[in-house]
């Protein structure tokens, strides 16, 4: 425990300092604000109002469901707070003790709320468990919903039909590696996206648009370049973190990773990091070009640590102390390898808008399918959250929940959907206790 | 002459459909990816550019503030936050020209933007 606090309170004091000195944050949208802050057109204070609206619903609805459910750390509940801390301070020894002094109380914080879940009669974390439905199932299917409505029906019916066969190939044993069987989901989910990577590009091979910003973006590199030991360093702490199992980094990992965790299910971690590879690959565009157009880069770069962190460090070098220091090393490089690559990326994402535009398309179908399969999950938690020696399903859970879920939408959906699942989930797992303890049920 | 918005960001089908749906024939609504809408904009192919995220301000916005600059951007709801007709009166007015919303808002926010904007051009009373 005191190691995790010591290692999240380092993390978090140089994300802040990260922050603090306008190098890197972890919101997108705070990203390209960040010029007009750090090149002194926007005082601190207005700076830290717009950091804090941006990301205040986040942290609280997000972030906090998300650790709560999964008992794993979250970026939202992690870096959303020390990206405001670190404008907040105006020195930067205090940005990074404010810093420090939030990735401390809250692991302890939840941590003791975890300790606190499981000392309660009906045991509701292990309900949770159930949160993990066919997430990954689903996000397979994303490169077809997003090239049926990028590109038309047609060339969606296509890729639709080869993923689901390709899917088959791999889960029957016909295509493998070298005799190693390929995860069905993983096949079908990477011939989803070079479909729609080629659709994309053959596209742009008509158009001709001249590339614009060449110079801003050449000024911006060598900043994000300067930034690189720091940028380094925190990279490496968070795919250590993952390593650990104390870290989730996205909404595709969190449930399954808490589920693998708690099973010692080990082989599905690959179909996990594959789906968290597709992930960072979505979100890929958006943080490279903001953070060409600002010379600020992302706390956990492109994201590709996490599974660097959990899947690729223990796969290569095993789960001792040596593969904790190569998560961090591995953790380190892959930061390197990415900000190298920055400008690279950058001039063929300007050639090929579309697959900007895919990476829109994508993410949207990805949240509309989480949603989903969140709600289908939470749904399927709360009615296994039974009393000691009592079986079936519980529909007092479910009334309860389902009038969370529904007063939520009613007031015009404070917490957002992707949230407002498990935390009506987590929130039923209480009042159910709350019922038991007075004899209601 | 039909007011031009562009849309990009995430759930860019929610927005066309409630933009044109608001706006009739008054304006004429085109998807495409925030980099070109924000160019479209900024070479006065376009008037106004509407964009949606989880939070308002992420990939609805980031790449217009880079393009078009932070003084023309505005986010009309936040997420938790539900969008206001006055404050979206006044940014408009105040001459915003790019847009973010978050995903949940898109269905209340976007005939409001809609309607402040023909108000100002005169369209609509």
């Amino acid at each position: 425990m005191f190691i995790k606090l010591g290692v999240v309170a380092v993390l978090c004091a140089l994300t802040s300092l990260a922050s603090h000195y306008g190098r890197a944050v972890f919101h997108d949208g705070i990203r390209p604000i960040m010029p007009e802050y750090y090149q002194g057109r926007m005082k601190r204070a207005e700076m830290s109002s717009v950091a804090f609206g941006l990301s205040a619903g986040f942290i609280v609805s997000v972030g906090f469901a998300f650790t709560l459910s999964s008992n794993l750390l979250n970026p939202w509940l992690l870096f959303l707070p020390t990206d405001i801390l670190g404008v907040v301070a105006p020195y930067s020894w205090l940005a990074a003790v404010l810093g420090a002094g939030w990735g401390i109380g809250v692991t302890a914080f939840f941590g003791a709320l975890n300790t606190l879940f499981k000392l309660m009669p009906v045991n509701m974390l292990d309900a949770l468990g159930a949160l993990s439905s066919p997430v990954i199932a689903g996000f397979a299917l994303f490169p077809v919903l997003a090239i049926f409505s990028q590109f038309g029906w047609k060339k969606g019916a296509i890729t639709l039909v080869l993923e689901l066969i390709a899917r088959q190939l791999a889960a029957l044993k016909i295509i493998t590696v070298g005799g190693t069987p390929i995860y069905a989901e993983a096949l079908e989910m990477f011939i989803g996206v070079i479909m729609l990577i080629i659709f994309a590009i053959s596209k742009d091979m008509g158009a001709k648009d001249k590339a614009s910003g060449e110079n801003i973006f050449e000024a911006n590199t060598r900043r994000i370049f300067n930034s690189l030991p720091l940028l380094m360093v925190i990279g490496g702490l968070v795919a250590l973190i993952s390593n650990m199992k104390w870290f989730a980094g996205s909404e595709v990992d969190f449930q399954l990773l808490s589920q693998i965790y708690a099973t010692g299910n080990k082989g599905q971690l690959i179909s996990v990091a594959a789906a968290d590879f597709v992930r960072g690959l979505a979100f890929l565009p958006l943080i490279v070009t903001t953070s060409l157009a600002s010379g600020v880069y992302g706390v956990v770069g492109l994201t590709f640590v996490y599974p660097v962190g959990y899947w690729l460090a223990p796969t290569l070098f095993g789960e001792g102390f040596f593969g904790h220091i190569m998560a961090f090393v591995l953790g380190a490089l892959t930061i390197l390898a990415e900000v190298s690559a920055l400008r690279l990326v950058g001039v063929g994402l300007e050639k090929f808008p579309s697959i900007r535009e895919a990476s829109d398309n994508i993410r949207t179908s990805m949240n509309n399918v989480l949603e989903i399969a969140l709600l289908v999950g939470s749904a399927m938690a709360v009615l296994n959250m039974n009393p000691p020696g009592v079986q079936g399903q519980n529909w007092l859970a479910f009334a309860i929940f389902a009038s969370l879920y529904m007063i939520n939408e009613t007031l015009g959906r404070p917490i957002i959907r992707l949230a407002s699942s498990p935390l009506a989930a987590i929130i039923t797992g209480i009042l159910v206790n709350i019922f038991y303890l007075i004899h209601l049920m | 002459m039909p007011i031009r918005i562009v849309v990009g960001g995430l759930n860019k089908d929610a927005i066309e459909r409630a933009a044109r749906s608001a706006g009739g024939d008054n304006v004429t609504v085109a998807v495409m990816s925030d980099f070109e809408a924000a160019k479209k904009i900024k070479q006065g192919q376009a008037d106004y550019y509407f964009g949606a995220c989880n939070s308002g301000g992420g990939a609805a916005l980031s790449i217009p503030i880079g393009i078009l600059g932070y003084g023309n951007c505005a986010t009309v709801a936040k997420a938790g936050g539900r969008p206001k007709a006055e404050e979206i009166d006044k940014l408009v007015q105040a001459g915003k020209i790019a847009f973010g919303m978050s995903v949940e808002a898109i269905d209340e926010a976007v005939p409001m933007l809609v309607k402040s904007i023909l108000k100002k051009h005169g369209i609509l009373n």
